[in-house]
């Protein structure tokens, strides 16, 4: 199919590729905004709560790798 | 609420992190990062003071700069990525590592690598494609710690984890484990000469040939791949994951969430789909075909609008919390590697729009931008992330506040006093290669003009890289007298977090009924398209995360590679370009071994300023038979794209020798291992062998190569010793490296000169750029 390949219909392959780009980006950008706010939250801040709530950390192993 | 509602969790399970490695790689990243930057320094250092490469060819320029791209790229950045990804990861996933023994052998895997490339570098065994220098046994070993330690490890991890949802900074993880590996793999398809060799002849191949390879791709489908590599290189090894770095650590280090979760995910998907088209924007007026370099330019200024976002989303991070910053190093340091992120990234854009790039292209400005990039951005979000990560990993305080901020102060005035010079000295270089007198000629038609003029500057560059470098040598200091207070055995506290359940069930929110009431159909599934539950689903399922983003960059990538492989009329062949003879081929292979592809272009561009200093344009059906490519992407030295013919054989040679002899103000390394050095006749059959099975038509030398080369080595070594009025009237001191001594006969000077790795790489300048000027017969 490449074959018959010209370089003055070469135009459709940038028309594609930014329709699928800005198909994607829509797509993600409306998945962005409708994202529950407390979701948002939540995710936002997984970095920052690294532990479990309500459980018990003091148990501690020793580590001999220095 | 949030898909985190506990709806059905497994048991409390407990578990311990593995810091262990963390502290590996952070120790090898500092390592590292002194030895490629000292290596940086000394060659900005040769630039300025050609002499300090010692007359060794281990030490010239062409050598070191691939160790020093390697080794900063790699090394220092490739470990940096690996301790943010080892600590992070484990965290936002609240699990271990899933093997530790893939973890040690990932780690002590890279380092090998890293080995490797230090040892082979030197002694000139490279591929000669920028940032991919390394040989196929050193690229198999990349294929299988990368993707079979690090891929395997880390995506059993991610699956094995006790947090339902993939934090942001884990997907620009991903997405550089799948772009980096299929980068690595179809820039580096290759046939190894040696092994070609072995197969074909039964002999037992050389250790130098053994390790050469030719890649598949030639000429401009060659510079294509090697740019389309080099770019994403930039994009998905030096930029994804030290965005996922600073979405971990920069809210860790300002306790306080990202700016905007939202911006994030647009963000990360903008990126990951513009990024991958840009790198043709590397090869604008070469003889690639324009429009595949117009899409890369219209792709790259896209590229501006995620990359901002990103930044933005970085320093609005900080909002309410920029008194910490004045009294936190760390901050500083991220607050600086963003900043730089963005000014790096709104210059690439700039770059890569066709009128700047004619101007910028080949000259210092881009070495400005991408240390602007490295220096800043990759530099100071990893020295941050060090001094975060030092006193938690070692469990103790740091020695000296007062050194971090010597270490940031040295640093950012290093830098600035790095690339502003470079900056003024890449737009002088431009416009002095482009300036025209009054009577419409070159005004500076010697091209050492224009090298002369930058001296200053490359001496700015010396001292503000001491500086940086200085800054880091202050923070090594640092960190190794914090790792001398640690304590005599590590705590490692236990982590509980219940397990996944098996089956998720959803929150509320996700399974609420359509909104819309009146309308059935259509609208009904256009508003659950619109709530998105496909993109929750897949931020919860790693692999298949993993696979829309590796389809995201591969169908990126095959609208611009089926074109230009499929369309004939790209490049047009022409009948009088013939294939090298085998004693070309073994001189352009002692090109590509020096690195000289490091200095010297071999592509003139149909901008009038270089047809008139270099003569034609070059065509794409010129280069059908290189492989590899050698365009270059610097003019530290004038194109070569037409050299034949241009100086005698007798230039050339003493050229070689010392380049001051013909030129006092040259700045080219010495190369009297190409004087010195014996040409092994014997393997330049294997290297025919080789390029033969890549379709290259050699006719007659795939069975006679090494008496085809002798003969044509007698011609050249003839013809240099007329050139130079006979044998007894070249310099002892020659003779001396070319034969032992004074020779004692014609007969003797022939055989030694025609010996010598010297007069293959003549015959191979000589040729250069010719063919188009002949016609079929000749």
């Amino acid at each position: 199919m490449f074959a018959s390949l010209e370089v003055n219909s070469l135009a459709i392959y940038p028309e594609l590729g930014l329709l699928i780009f800005f198909g994607v980006f829509v797509a993600v950008s409306i998945r962005a905004l409708r994202k529950p706010r407390s979701e948002i939250s939540t995710c936002a801040r997984l970095p920052l709560d690294e532990t479990t709530p309500g459980v018990d950390d003091t148990k501690q192993e020793r580590s001999s790798d220095r | 609420m949030s898909e985190k509602a506990p709806a059905a969790v497994g048991p409390l399970e407990e578990f311990v992190y593995d810091d262990a490695i963390v502290r590996k790689f952070l120790l090898a990243t500092m390592v590292w990062g002194v030895v490629g930057m000292l290596v940086g320094l000394i060659i900005a250092l040769q630039l300025a003071v050609p002499s300090l490469s010692f007359g060794q060819s281990f030490l010239s320029f062409g050598r070191l700069r691939p160790l020093h791209t390697n080794a900063v790229i790699f090394a220092f950045a490739g470990n940096a990525i690996f301790t943010a990804v080892y600590y992070s990861t484990q965290r936002l996933c609240k699990t271990r590592m899933w093997s530790d023994t893939l973890s040690k052998l990932h780690f002590w895997g890279w380092q090998l690598i890293i080995v490797s490339a230090a040892l082979t570098l030197p002694l000139g065994i490279t591929q000669s494609k920028e940032y991919a220098e390394l040989e196929w046994p050193i690229d198999l070993a990349i294929a299988v710690v990368w993707l079979g330690f690090f891929g395997t490890n880390f995506l059993m991890t991610l699956v094995k984890r006790r947090e339902r949802h993939i934090y942001v900074a884990i997907w620009f993880y991903i997405a550089s484990l799948v772009t980096v590996t299929m980068l690595h793999v179809f820039n580096n398809v290759w046939v190894p000469a040696g092994i070609v060799h072995l197969l074909k002849t039964g002999d037992m191949p050389s250790a130098e040939l053994m390790f050469k390879s030719y890649p598949v791709y030639a000429g401009v489908q060659d510079a294509f791949m090697q740019w389309w590599y080099g770019h994403n290189a930039v994009a998905f090894f030096l930029t994804t994951p030290f965005l996922g770095l600073m979405y971990y650590f920069l809210p860790k280090a300002a306790d306080r969430p990202v700016y905007s979760y939202r911006l994030s995910i647009v963000h990360f998907w903008s990126l990951v789909f513009i990024y991958i088209w840009a790198g043709p924007h590397h090869l604008h007026y070469t003889a690639l075909p324009s429009w595949a370099s117009s899409l890369g330019m219209l792709f790259s200024l896209m590229l501006w609008m995620p990359s901002w976002g990103g930044m933005i989303n970085g320093l609005l991070t900080l909002r309410g919390a920029w008194h910490k910053v004045a009294a936190d190093p760390v901050l500083k340091f991220y607050v600086i590697g963003v900043t730089f992120y963005g000014m790096s990234t709104f210059e690439g854009p700039m770059l890569s729009i066709k009128t700047v790039n004619s101007l910028s292209h080949y000259t210092d400005w881009t070495i400005a931008h991408v240390h602007s990039g490295a220096l800043g951005w990759n530099g100071f979000m990893t020295f941050g992330m060090i001094y975060w990560l030092a006193p938690r990993l070692f469990q103790t305080t740091l020695k000296s506040q007062k050194l971090v901020a010597a270490h940031f102060w040295t640093g950012t005035i290093g830098m600035l006093l790095y690339i502003i010079p470079i900056y003024v000295a890449g737009i002088t270089q431009g416009l002095m290669w482009r300036a025209f007198d009054k009577s419409g000629s070159l005004a500076f038609p010697d091209f050492v003009d224009t090298v002369m003029r930058l001296m200053p500057f490359y001496w700015a560059r010396v001292v503000g890289g001491a500086l940086y470098f200085s800054g880091v040598v202050i923070g090594i200091y640092n960190i190794f007298m914090t790792w001398k207070t640690r304590p005599a055995v590590y705590e490692v506290p236990m982590q509980r977090a219940p397990a996944l359940a098996k089956r998720y069930t959803p929150g509320a929110d996700e399974h609420s009924a359509s909104r819309v009431t009146a309308v059935a159909g259509t609208g009904h599934a256009l508003d659950r398209f619109t709530q998105a539950a496909w993109h929750r689903r897949w931020e919860r399922l790693p692999m298949r995360f993993t696979l829309y983003t590796l389809i995201a960059v591969v169908v990126a990538s095959l609208f611009e590679i089926i074109p230009l492989y499929a369309i004939k009329s790209n490049v047009v062949t022409i009948s009088s370009v013939k294939p090298y003879t085998p004693l070309e081929l073994a001189g352009r292979d002692i090109y590509v071994s020096e690195g000289c592809y490091n200095c010297h272009s071999q592509m003139i561009r149909p901008i009038f300023a270089e047809t008139e200093r270099y003569g034609e344009y070059s065509k794409a059906g010129e280069f059908v038979y290189d492989h590899p490519f050698q365009w270059g992407s610097r003019r530290i030295g004038p194109d070569l794209a037409r050299e034949g013919g241009k100086q005698a054989n007798w230039w050339h040679l003493l050229h070689f020798n010392n380049p001051r002899d013909v030129n006092p103000r040259s700045i080219m390394p010495v190369y009297p291992n190409l004087l010195r050095g014996k040409l092994n006749f014997e393997d330049i059959q294997g290297r025919v062998h080789a390029m033969a099975m890549l379709g290259v038509p050699y006719g007659d030398a795939v069975n006679n190569a090494p008496e085809m080369a002798r003969e044509q080595a007698r011609l050249v070594a003839e013809e240099t010793l007329l050139q130079a009025g006979g044998y007894a009237q070249m310099p002892a001191d020659l003779w001396q490296k070319l034969n032992g001594g004074v020779p004692a006969s014609k007969e003797e000077a022939i055989e030694a000169l025609a010996g010598r790795k010297v007069t293959a790489v003549i015959a191979y300048l000589q040729r250069m750029g010719t063919d188009i000027t002949k016609t079929e017969a000749e």
